[in-house]
């Protein structure tokens, strides 16, 4: 017989017990919580710049395309690039460019906001037309050959701001630049174009901080009065290029 | 029989399972540790993106203005004040001085959103002699991190 040995546990022991075991609990339960929190911000912001960087080589290289004319294109060639203000009231502009992509085919390539179904948020949308003026025909589409459901291409989600600054060779601010309206100085002023810059402000896709953020988004300290005001909990970034228009200044 | 409580059905004793915790805890810290390092990697990485673009955009100016190539020396380390500009170069590299303090960007709760320059970071253009090639170089992470950019001018 071991009396002391089967003597059960003391109200202290069980108290001592209880205490450690709780704070084991919550220790788990809170590093649990901070661990996915910080896991789901992680993918958040890796997902914001993959998609700062991938839009922004894409559209770098299409400037660098713009206004390529093939030798051996003979249709009109009054089209070059165009920047539109506020487009569709989304507070941001809209790009437009032009080159051939073989000698007799020629395309438009457009990068805008667009609005989501439902909601305010916006996506950077890109739309290729084929041949715009004499045969035009939508690239983004269900089905192609019958140009079924097309719509433009959702490039990079949840986007707060795109501006797109266009300056001639003296580095001065160029506007309008555009192809497609009745302006002849906008007209003119497709040719004089020598450097483009993009900026492109991207959001977390979830909440990332604790408590709110005033972001204030100036991109580009213009006349136009663009800026941007917000307070939420999402993570924002703006990411900056700049490309001169080789295939422009070349003409 | 069962009167007696072995040494292997005993359970288990305070300083044990103080030991148990301490051990589990020491392990938590150390994941603790490696999501912290994940999350500066990652800020490491989208800065790392923004310093591609910007090395780019001085590329590209020079390569837009081939005819003064020489006049795009440039060697700074992180103050980067906006200086008199007389002509296409030097309001060029206003601008690159603009977007390396990312001056009219972003603000958050009032403050801009700079990228890190610390001591040993610096952004430098050398053009050789004869203006036939550029070089675009960025320091980061105390000089660790260079990014080289070069072209040949044709």
């Amino acid at each position: 017989m071991n009396k002391k040995n089967n003597l059960g546990f003391t109200l202290v022991e069980i108290l001592v017990a209880t205490v450690i075991s709780a704070m084991s609990v919550a220790v788990v339960v809170y590093l649990y919580i901070f661990f996915t929190n910080s896991y789901k911000s992680l993918l958040d912001k890796a997902e914001l710049s993959e998609f700062g960087r991938s839009s922004l080589t894409m559209i770098s290289r299409d400037l660098r395309n713009a206004g390529y004319k093939d030798i051996n294109y003979n249709q009109t060639w009054d089209r070059i690039i165009e920047q539109v203000d506020n487009y569709n009231n989304t507070g941001s502009d809209s790009l437009k460019i032009w080159y051939n992509n073989s000698p007799q085919d020629r395309i438009q390539i457009q990068y805008f906001l667009k609005k989501y179904d439902s909601g305010n948020e916006m996506y950077l949308a890109k739309d290729v037309i084929e041949n715009p003026v004499t045969n035009p025909k939508y690239v983004y589409c269900e089905r192609v050959s019958v140009q079924k459901n097309c719509s433009p291409l959702n490039i990079v989600p949840y986007v707060t701001d795109f501006q797109v600054i266009l300056r001639d060779v003296d580095g001065k601010e160029l506007r309008p630049v555009c192809a497609t309206c009745s302006s002849a100085e906008g007209k003119e002023n497709q040719s004089k174009v020598h450097t483009a810059e993009i900026y492109l402000t991207v959001r977390s896709s979830n909440e990332i901080y604790k408590s709110n953020k005033i972001v204030e988004i100036i991109n580009h300290n213009s006349s136009t009065g663009n800026e941007k005001n917000l307070e939420d909990k999402y993570h924002r970034d703006t990411f900056y290029v700049s490309t001169y228009l080789r295939n422009i200044v070349k003409n | 029989m069962g009167e007696t409580i072995s040494y292997k059905t005993r359970g288990i004793s305070i300083i044990e399972a103080l030991v148990c915790v301490v051990v589990i805890g020491i392990g938590f810290i150390a994941i603790y540790q490696v999501t912290a390092f994940s999350v500066a990697s990652l800020d490491r990485s989208i800065e790392k993106n923004k310093i591609n673009f910007l090395s780019e955009m001085a590329v590209e100016d020079m390569l837009g203005d081939k005819v003064n190539i020489k006049n795009y020396s440039f060697s700074e380390t992180c103050n980067h004040s906006i200086k008199g500009a007389s002509n296409l170069s030097d309001e060029q590299k206003n601008k690159w001085r603009d977007k390396f303090n990312a001056t009219n960007q972003i603000k958050i709760n009032g403050k801009e959103k700079k990228p890190k320059c610390v001591s040993g970071d610096g952004k430098s253009a050398n053009i050789n002699s004869l203006g036939t090639s550029a070089r675009f170089i960025y320091k980061s992470q105390k000089g660790k991190n260079a990014k080289y950019l070069a072209v040949g001018i044709k």
